[in-house]
């Protein structure tokens, strides 16, 4: 019921936003993270007080209580609601910085279980509680875009959002108790509804921020790609930017559209997908590559990024258990070359990315997988763009361009 | 230095026909195999041995010996291992089976407690010293193993090394994955393939070398599974493997 409820209120909003495509132009001068702003939020003295956003922008449906963490250090907040794969509660990590108005929400990767062996493969990310959090934060949680010290981090002094990726639904799915094809049963697929039990928490938290950043790597960038409707309808008084790290989908020429079934059979994709995007949905599965003009109509003011190498082997393995009509699902699989991962890349760019003005791209002559939160970051420069320099455009100076070998 | 394996499962026997039996076997085996693939040695146990009784397959006998011998019952390992090599007909998997149960007995002789993960001496990259133990090696090896039916295959030595350096972005795949809750850990793991003349995957084994980590092994385990390996030239069986040295991305 509760997600129900929160579908019809995010709907609300999102409509306006298509229809009022000047939205968010003056965000409200902010902010600390831990003094709500918006004249909704528990606290404010007068609820009365003129809003210069538009009225259907109520954030009011987000009942959480506004996080309250010691500044500008990693720390883990339980969401005893919010379930991993394996039915083990889970929660986010946060670093709050009170003198920053902007957050980067980053979605965690690491494949997908989708039969037995994507399953196994996903098994290194079965659960994640405070424990696999602290590890976490020790090491990663201070590279690449977390990294804090360096000037040409463009995210260096933002308050820093962590949700860890355990549900292996790429952060879409809302389906219980389910029991995988050659791989493991009774699985929770249930990434998109705890990213709903987050935003009842960050919502309150930054509800006046200047900037949300919704970011991810590999599963976690489809997730981003994939929730971010929801969380720019969200954060509707807020600018808000995706940034997709490795993670593309491709048109069902590339993505099988039986792999695409198998998807949205497994995680229950045809009900976390936005209502308004019937197109996503197909006859025979596919058609989830049309998400991409689905986000260039439906929030044309945004800033889209995405980041990918041109040989990615990683989404090309898990996109080549579709091949030959999804013989990888039951034996071998046929994989996707690198080439073909190519063909497929540069049709998405060609067709959906370069015609539109809120789309930016950042391609790498490469063979990896992310590119974000390691020193790679750092280290990656394409065409004489580095790859920081790149992000801090589509993220700081809101410019857009698209950039290939 | 104890180790948890993750190796392939025998495939089921063909179960084409669709008598009561072959169905029960079916189920009994999907199960059973869900269970292996989660490490539920038990439960994968009792289950493929309910398949065995619904339809007595000699290669449920194998399974159920791996499931022991992951489980750290070793003595019930052994006596399935020879239990299988006495009802196969296949001869490469039946010296494969004669080949753990005297390792196992080997082990066992030596005080190993029957309850512990199975320890085993790294082969040699040397063809001809596949059972002296030594320290894991630095380069790929493709050898011979003992017996005439694992013959010598260092002619696929190169393509074979090619194809897992084409392809290592996948196997750190796992290693980064695992690492992000392990970090600081370096991963030295090493990747045992054993290769039907034709190319086919017959078992996979991935060891870890600084911990216990079975989830890490048996995600590169799935890995090796989606690779389509070359034929050996020579038209015999090869034992592969491969040592990963997997440094922490900062």
């Amino acid at each position: 019921m509760r997600d129900l409820i929160f579908l019809v209120a995010i709907a609300g909003c999102s409509e306006s936003a298509a229809t009022a495509p000047d939205k968010k132009p003056t965000p409200p001068a902010v902010h600390s993270p831990f003094v709500p702003v918006s004249p909704y939020a528990p606290g404010q003295p007068d609820p009365g007080t003129p809003d210069p956003t538009p009225v259907s922008c109520d954030q009011s449906t987000f009942p959480g209580a506004p996080i309250t963490t010691p500044a500008n250090q990693w720390t883990w907040v339980d969401f005893p609601e919010a379930l991993c794969r394996d039915g083990s509660a889970t929660g986010i990590g946060v670093r709050l910085n009170p003198k920053s108005s902007k957050v980067a929400i980053y979605l965690e990767g690491g494949g997908a279980c989708f039969h037995g062996d994507s399953c196994l493969i996903n098994d290194v990310l079965l659960n994640f509680g405070s424990a696999a959090f602290g590890a976490w934060a020790a090491a990663t949680g201070s590279a690449g875009i977390f990294d804090s010290s360096r000037s040409d981090n463009p995210f260096r002094d933002w308050n820093m959002i962590y949700v860890p990726y355990c549900s292996g639904d790429v952060h879409a799915g809302n389906k219980e108790h389910v029991d995988v094809p050659g791989g493991p049963s009774d699985q929770m697929f249930v990434g998109y509804r705890n990213i709903g039990l987050y935003l009842e928490r960050l919502v309150p938290t930054f509800a006046g921020a200047e900037q949300v950043v919704l970011t991810g790597i590999s599963a976690g960038g489809v997730g981003a790609a994939f929730n971010y409707d929801r969380v720019a309808a969200a954060f509707c008084r807020s600018r808000v930017t995706l940034l997709d790290d490795s993670g593309p989908v491709m048109a069902d020429q590339y993505l099988s559209p039986c792999l695409q079934e198998r998807w949205r059979e497994m995680w229950n994709l045809d009900a976390t997908l936005p209502p308004d995007c019937a197109s996503c949905r197909g006859p025979d599965g596919g058609g989830l590559v049309n998400f991409l003009p689905y986000l260039t109509t439906k929030h044309p003011n945004d800033q889209l990024g995405i980041i990918s190498a041109n040989r990615d082997s990683i989404i090309s393995l898990f996109f080549g258990y579709g091949a030959n009509n999804c013989q990888g699902l039951s034996g071998i699989s046929a994989g996707m070359s690198g080439d073909t991962f190519e063909a497929g890349l540069m049709d998405v760019r060609s067709r959906f990315i370069m015609p539109s003005k809120n789309w930016g791209s950042y391609l790498i002559d490469s063979t990896s997988h992310t590119w974000i939160t390691a020193l790679t970051f750092y280290n990656t420069s394409v065409n004489g763009v580095p790859l920081p320099q790149w992000v801090d455009a589509l993220v700081n100076q809101h410019t857009l361009s698209n950039v290939a070998p | 230095m104890t180790r948890l394996f993750a190796l392939l499962l025998l495939a089921a026997p063909a179960l084409a026909d669709d008598t009561p039996a072959s169905q029960m076997a079916r189920q009994h085996y999907q199960k059973a195999t869900a269970l292996f693939n989660l490490g539920e040695w038990t439960d994968a146990v009792a289950e493929y041995k309910e398949a065995y009784k619904a339809l007595p397959q000699p290669v449920f006998l194998y399974n159920i010996a791996q499931s022991y011998r992951l489980g750290g019952d070793l003595p019930k390992a052994v006596f399935f291992y020879n239990s299988y090599a006495h009802n196969a007909t296949d001869p490469v998997t039946k010296h494969e089976a004669e080949l753990r149960a005297r390792k196992l007995e080997a082990q066992l002789a030596k005080g190993a407690p029957p309850k512990t993960a199975e320890t085993r001496s790294e082969p040699s990259a040397e063809p001809t010293a596949a059972a002296a133990p030594s320290p894991m090696p630095q380069q790929a090896a493709a050898e011979e193993t003992p017996g005439p039916t694992w013959a010598g295959a260092s002619e696929r030595l190169g393509s074979m090394t090619d194809l897992i350096k084409k392809h290592r972005d996948q196997f750190r795949f796992c290693y980064d994955a695992w690492s992000r809750r392990h970090p600081n850990l370096d991963g030295h793991v090493k990747l045992v393939l054993m290769l039907a003349p034709d190319g086919t995957l017959q078992a996979s084994e991935a060891h870890l070398q600084e911990t216990n980590a079975p989830e890490l092994e048996r995600c590169i385990v799935a890995m090796s599974r989606q690779l389509t390996y070359p034929p050996a030239p020579n038209g015999k069986m090869t034992r592969f493997s491969y040592p990963f040295e997997f440094k922490y991305r900062k």
